[in-house]
Order: structure tokens, then sequence, then C-alpha cells
């Protein structure tokens, strides 16, 4: 079931939703002139909801998430919205992992500190312990805790990445394709736990990826992104069962109507 | 490395200079070697029991030690300053790279006159020149080390809002370490070679002016010794180094042996 | 030992072919010109704070300038400048070969390397500067104890770097000598110094500063001849301003030392890609 891909701007604008974004558009300066990376991108995401932003490589799907996360400064004229209030930076709400998990982390802090480094001279000790023991077991590497990270496989890093997001308690979670780079088997793995630890938080996740069965395998809704520049080509909701499973959701014939659908907005989105 | 293995390559290492002792004692002894100018292993041996009973080794030795250390000790600390600033920011790095590498590049030593001016002969002297020569190397790898911050690790800090001072103590230096801790041990040689230096052209004190009044009186098993000294200093400094590296700063050897990420 | 040297000289490739003035390049490239402002500024407040002052310990440029020139005109500065520069030039000619080739002869030689390992260790942490004295004693004030020293001192950085590069010569190559059928000498020239000759030259560049020291060193204290020599001689006349003149002459001279060697660099390895 496709949703309008507009909305009414006016009417989303409470704190009922954590991101709202209109007329966004990216430019950069280039040798070769201007060169528009994102263009009128319109962007809504409730709280609570998982949704993923869909496309091929190279689209823009990062340059949009970096402007979520408060880090990219969108061209004059844009709006993005968290909760409400206009975004003007990082905003310690919103928390991001990102996909190179090696060259994210700090090699010479244990697992531990590396999870503690955001809360550092902001809580106390005792509470930055308690929090730091909390978010390490909900990923399942409290046992961990005084390993480096070299010492740890590429699935277990990008688990300590999440926890040092979690610790922050975010109503958000920006993911920008945290498990691209791992194996198959482990990827699953960390998407179910990601399902399971969403269940437990209840963080809103805005989920950056180029794997569509990834995208409509964890999503409540699909954004995909297309074109040069890029624009919100389609918006599609998954309407599938809690919770999901690997192999029973994956034979659902919903979400093979759903994995088809998005698979052509793809590719009429690029012309091809 | 098997335990014995390791003996024999000591052994093996040791027989040269052994050999050599043998040989030279030999030859002394047998007067091959008439000349007075080189002493015999013996007559050096027996100025170290001189030089330490009346204490002249002990005096001399605390006084380089002292410049090369205090010399070592503040020229660091100056580089890393240095080196965080212009690590930094890239305009201060524009604004001032060329001049940090054309006064890098005048040779220490040129110094040491201005400096008996200013200081006269004096360890304040020598402690100033130390302290130059050590600024510079430290300078150079902190700041290095300062500018290669990942942009991944620019992103962490910025996504969890750390404050400037933060990034400084928490990323920039931990990742300045493996170039700091090279360079510091660099900055050592220069400060004791430099300070021996400003000892035997501007400090009667301190070894390098034992070695020029040994030269003077015409004692070469003095002058023997005094250099073997200093062979043993520099070996010593840079091996608690080593140690001190070992000890406290584990998280960078393990970082420099893993840093190619988990398996 | 390693006087200031980084592996800074291995990076100077300039990004772009821009006539700059040399600067090494660290993790940024070339350092760009406005740099030399600081040192400018303090030129220039140094020379308006003291003007018309005379000032023991401080005095302006200016009179660097003129108290140096007087050296220029009697030809003392001249004479003194070429003196260093040929002492400089053939310590570390001499030390180069020697350093190369004992290099070359330890790094192959694994026993050699096993027997002379320890003794080498210790050696080069010996500060070539302490051997002044000594040489003085058994040479005298002459030129060639100058030498002595000097390539004494400098043949260390050479020697072990060029050890590295001959322990690290890459097996296959030798193979090739022996598919070749080349004889000792052949393979030595066309195969074992062409692939320590990085090495070697990294090993020059650090033991040129080295030299430059130990050749003011034994200027400094010996007074046999150079600009250590001038240097000392100012000092004792405690005229400032020429030590000062001389400072920068001796400054100017490293860092167009740098830049020779660095084009020697290239001109010698210039079939390797550009790095950096």
């Amino acid at each position: 079931m496709t949703m309008p891909a507009t909305t009414d701007p006016v009417a989303e604008r409470d704190t009922a939703h954590a991101f709202a974004c209109e007329g966004l558009f990216v430019e950069y300066d280039t040798k070769r002139g201007p060169l528009r990376v994102l263009e009128d991108v319109t962007f809504t995401c409730k709280q609570g909801e998982f949704v993923s932003i869909l496309g091929p490589s190279g689209t823009g799907k990062t340059t949009l998430l970096r402007i979520l996360a408060g880090l990219l400064t969108p061209g004059a004229g844009s709006s993005v919205q968290f909760q409400g209030a206009e975004l003007t930076g990082p905003n310690p709400g919103v928390a991001i992992v990102f996909q190179n998990y090696a060259a994210s982390l700090l090699q010479w802090r244990t697992v531990e500190r590396n999870v503690a480094l955001g809360l550092e001279g902001r809580v106390g000790k005792d509470e930055r312990n308690a929090r730091v023991q909390e978010a390490l077991e909900l990923v399942g590497l409290a046992d961990r805790r005084h390993d480096y990270p070299w010492q740890l496989s590429g699935g277990m890093q990008q688990r300590v990445q999440i926890a040092r997001a979690l610790v922050m308690r975010p109503a958000v979670l920006l993911m920008d394709e945290p498990f691209g780079a791992l194996d198959a088997m482990t990827k699953s793995q960390l998407q179910d736990e990601l399902l399971r630890v969403r269940a437990l938080t209840g963080t809103t996740v805005v989920f950056v990826t180029h794997d569509i069965d990834e995208a409509v395998y964890l999503s409540d809704r699909v954004f995909v992104l297309s074109g040069k520049p890029a624009r919100v080509s389609t918006e599609l909701g998954v309407e599938l069962p809690q919770p999901r499973s690997q192999v029973t959701t994956k034979e659902d014939p919903e979400y093979l109507r759903i994995r088809h659908e998005v698979y052509s907005a793809l590719r009429t989105g690029d012309g091809h | 490395m098997t335990a014995s293995s390791r003996t024999r390559g000591v052994l093996l290492g040791l027989i040269v200079p052994a050999a050599i002792i043998v040989i030279w004692q030999l030859a002394k002894s047998l007067g091959a070697l008439p000349y007075d100018n080189v002493p015999s292993p013996f007559q050096i041996v027996r100025s170290y029991g001189a030089l330490i009973a009346d204490g002249e080794l002990a005096r001399n030795l605390g006084h380089t030690l002292l410049a090369c250390l205090g010399g070592w000790a503040l020229g660091s600390a100056i580089g890393i300053a240095l080196g965080v600033g212009l690590g930094v920011s890239r305009a201060a790095w524009n604004y001032s790279m060329a001049s940090v590498e054309v006064l890098r590049a005048i040779p220490a030593i040129a110094f040491v006159p201005i400096a008996v001016i200013i200081f006269t002969q004096t360890l304040q002297m020598e402690i100033s020149i130390a302290t130059w020569v050590a600024i510079w190397p430290v300078t150079v790898s902190t700041m290095n080390g300062v500018a290669s911050v990942s942009s991944e690790h620019h992103d962490v800090a910025r996504s969890l809002r750390l404050s400037w001072l933060e990034r400084v103590t928490k990323l920039a230096l931990p990742t300045a370490m493996p170039k700091l801790l090279v360079a510091l041990r660099l900055s050592l040689s220069g400060a004791l070679v430099l300070a021996i230096v400003a000892e035997i052209v501007g400090n009667p004190a301190g070894i390098g002016y034992a070695l020029v009044s040994a030269q003077q009186a015409l004692r070469p098993d003095e002058m023997f010794a005094y250099i073997l000294l200093t062979g043993v200093i520099g070996l010593v400094l840079n091996g608690l180094l080593s140690l001190v590296y070992r000890y406290a700063a584990p998280g960078v050897t393990a970082r420099m042996e893993g840093a190619t990420g988990g398996a | 030992m390693a006087l200031e040297m980084t592996a800074a000289p291995a990076e100077t490739r300039a990004k772009t072919p821009r006539r700059r003035k040399r600067a090494r390049s660290g993790i940024r490239g070339v350092a760009p010109l406005r740099g030399l402002l600081p040192l400018a500024a303090l030129l220039a407040i140094w020379q308006i704070a003291q003007i018309g002052r005379s000032s023991v310990f401080f005095p302006p440029p200016s009179q660097w300038v003129s108290l140096t020139s007087q050296l220029v005109r009697d030809g003392s500065l001249g004479t003194a400048t070429g003196e260093t520069l040929l002492t400089f030039i053939l310590s570390l000619a001499i030390a180069t070969v020697i350093g190369a080739l004992l290099g070359i002869l330890i790094g192959r030689v694994a026993l050699l390397d096993r027997l002379l390992g320890p003794t080498l260790e210790f050696l080069r942490f010996l500060p070539g500067v302490s051997l002044v004295p000594l040489a003085v004693l058994f040479m005298g004030y002459t030129q060639s104890m100058e030498l002595y020293v000097v390539v004494f001192g400098a043949v260390w950085p050479i020697l072990l770097q060029a050890r590295l590069a001959a322990r690290q010569i890459d097996p296959l190559l030798l193979d090739v000598r022996a598919t070749l059928h080349l004889s000792r000498p052949a393979a030595f020239w066309k195969i074992v110094l062409p692939s320590v000759a990085p090495g070697v030259m990294l090993g020059v560049q650090i033991a040129a500063p080295l030299t430059l020291v130990l050749v003011l060193v034994v200027e400094i204290s010996t007074q046999v001849a150079g600009l250590g020599k001038l240097l000392e001689t100012a000092q004792q006349s405690f005229l400032a301003a020429q030590v000062f003149g001389l400072i920068v002459v001796v400054g100017v001279i490293a860092l167009v030392i740098n830049v020779v060697l660095a084009l020697i660099e290239r001109r010698v390895l210039r079939y390797r890609p550009p790095q950096g």
C-alpha cells in the first residue's frame, strides 16, 4: 500500500514526529560548477517508527542522514525539524552509528571506555557505569568490556558502536549502512538484534541501506531515494507482522509483493 | 625465539667486543701498540676506578644528565603544545609552518655561541640549547599526529558534541601518540648530544668538559672512560624510555599491533 | 643517531608542481609561504624595538647585516663557507660509501650481522661529538682530523639504513640473478645496489644534518677552520650581531643542503611512483 509521496507539512509539525524535512536540497561547488546531490526531499518519520532510506550506492542517502544528524547543513530554504523545532546542529536526542566501525571506534580505548565516550564529564561516575553496563548488556557484550576493538570481530565492533549510541538514550538512532561490511550470517544476526533492542527501548530508527531485503525486512516504512539529483521517488508502508523472522517473514506473500514494488520503484526512479 | 637461541645470539654478539678488548690488551702488554695516546683496557678500567672514587664521574654525569633531561622535558612540553596548536588549526598551520621549517633546519649547534653570550657559561645555557633541539621533532610529530585524526573520528566527536578540550585530550593526543613516542626518543638523543656539545664548546662542566680537560691533560684513558660512558648513557636512556612506553602506554602498543580492525 | 629527523624527507613530494619554497611535507603537503609571516614579524619587531639602543644580547637585524658584511668584505666568510662545505661534502661522501658498503656487507652476511649486531646497537648510541676531543688528541688540529671525526659520526645512520635495506632485498630478485647467470660483481651493481639505494638515500638524509652539526662542532671547539671558527671567534669577542648573522648563514646553508639532497633523491630514485 503506497502512501502519497508528500504529506501536509503544517499538520506534521508536532512532536509526534521525530523528523520532518521539507524541500531539502544539498548543493556542492565543484570544479565543473555546482553539483546538486539532493533535490526537494521531503521526509517524515514518526516517533517509534523504523524507517529505511533505500537507494543505490552514491545517491545521497548518507548525505540525507548526515543532515538529520546535524553534521551537514542543507541549502538555504530547506527545513529540517527534529521534534518540532528546527535542527541547528547535532542534537542530544539523536545518535548515529557509522558504517566504518573500525574507523569510528577509538582503537586505543577498551570497549567499555568507547561506549562511555559520550557520557564522560556529563553524568556522574556511578550513573555512567550503570548506563554503560546497561548498554553493553543490551547488545550482548558485557563480558567483553575490557577488550580492545582489535580483539573483536567486525560484528562485535559494530555492536560496540551501537552500544555507544544507545548509552546516550537517544530518541532517534540513525544508522548509515551499519551492516554493509559484514558477512551475511552476522548481518542477519545483527538485524534481529537491532529489532529486539528496538522493541525493548522503543527508539525511533532511521536506517540507510542499499539492500532491498534488509530495508523491507526491518522497516515500518521505506523511502526510496533515486535519480540525479536524488529525490524521494517513492514512500511505502510495510505492514508485516511483528516480531519479524528471517525465515517466515521472508516467505510471506506480502513481503514479496512489497519487495517487488520497491524493486520497480528503484528501477523506474533511475530511468533504467 | 627460544631462550637458548636467544642466549646464543647474545653470546655471539659479545664475541666481537670481548675479542677486541682481549686483543687490544695483549697488544699493549706486548708492546705492539707503543703509542702513548692509546691506553690499554686495564688503564681505562683503572681510570674509571679513580674517577668514581673521587666523585668526579658522578658529578660530571649528574651535570650532563640534568642539562639533557631538563632540556628534553621542557622542549617536549613546548613541542607538544606547539604541535597540538599547529595540528588542530589549519589556519595556524598555514600561517606558521614555513617558519617552523626554517627554524628547524638551522643546526642547533649554531645557537650555542649566542646562548653563551646570553646565559654565559652556565647550566641554563646548556638547558636552553637542549630545549631548543628537543622542541622540533616533538612539534612536527605531534602536529602530524593531531592532523591525522580521521574524518570518522571527527564525525564521532561532532555527533557526541565533544568540547574543544575533549577533542584534544580524547582524540588528537591519543592519535598522535605513536608518532609522539618516536619523536620523544629522537629529541632525547638530541638533547644528550647537544648538552655534551654545549659542554665541550661553552660550559666548563659536565662530561663534555671532562673530555676536553682530559684531552688537554693528555689523559687518553680518562677520555676513553668518558666516551664509553656517553655510549652507555645513550643506551640506558633509550632502554628506560622503551620500558616506560611499554608500561605507561600499553594501549598504544596494542593499537599499533592491531589497528587493522577485528577478524 | 638521528637528530631532528622524522620520516619527512621521503614524503617531500609537492602535490602540485608549483614554485613554492621548499618545505618538508608532512601530512598536509607543502607549507605555504605565508607561514614565514611569524618569522618576518619577529625580525621586524626586533628591528624596531632595538633601533637606537645598543643591546649586547639582542642586537637588531640591521646590525647583523653590517657586522657580518665585514666578514664578507675581508673574504673570511667566503673562505670559511668554502671550508665548511668542503668538509661537509667530503665527509658525507666518504661516510656514504663506507656506510653503504659496510651496511650491505653486514646486512647480507648473516653471520656478520649476528656477530656485529649488538656492537652496532651500542655504537649507534655513542654520540659522535664525544669523539672530537679524542680525535684532537690523536691527530692534532688538522683538517684530516676533522674528516675522521665527522665521517665516524656520520657513517652510522647510513650503515644502519643500508643494513636494513640489504636484509630486506626481495629473495625473488636474487633468484633473478641465478636465472640470468649474473656474476657476483654484476649482481652487486645491477641488483643489490639499486635495491639498497632508497635505504641508503634515507640514511644520507638522516646523516646530512648530523654531518653538518659535527662539522660545526669540530670547527667551534677546535677553531681549525670554517664557519664554526668564525662563530666561536665572534662569541669570544661578544659580537652577538655577528653571531646572529652567522646563524643566518648557517641556516641558509642547511636549507640549501636539504634542497639539494631532495633533488638528488628525486634524480636517483626517479623510477619510483609518486608517493603520498
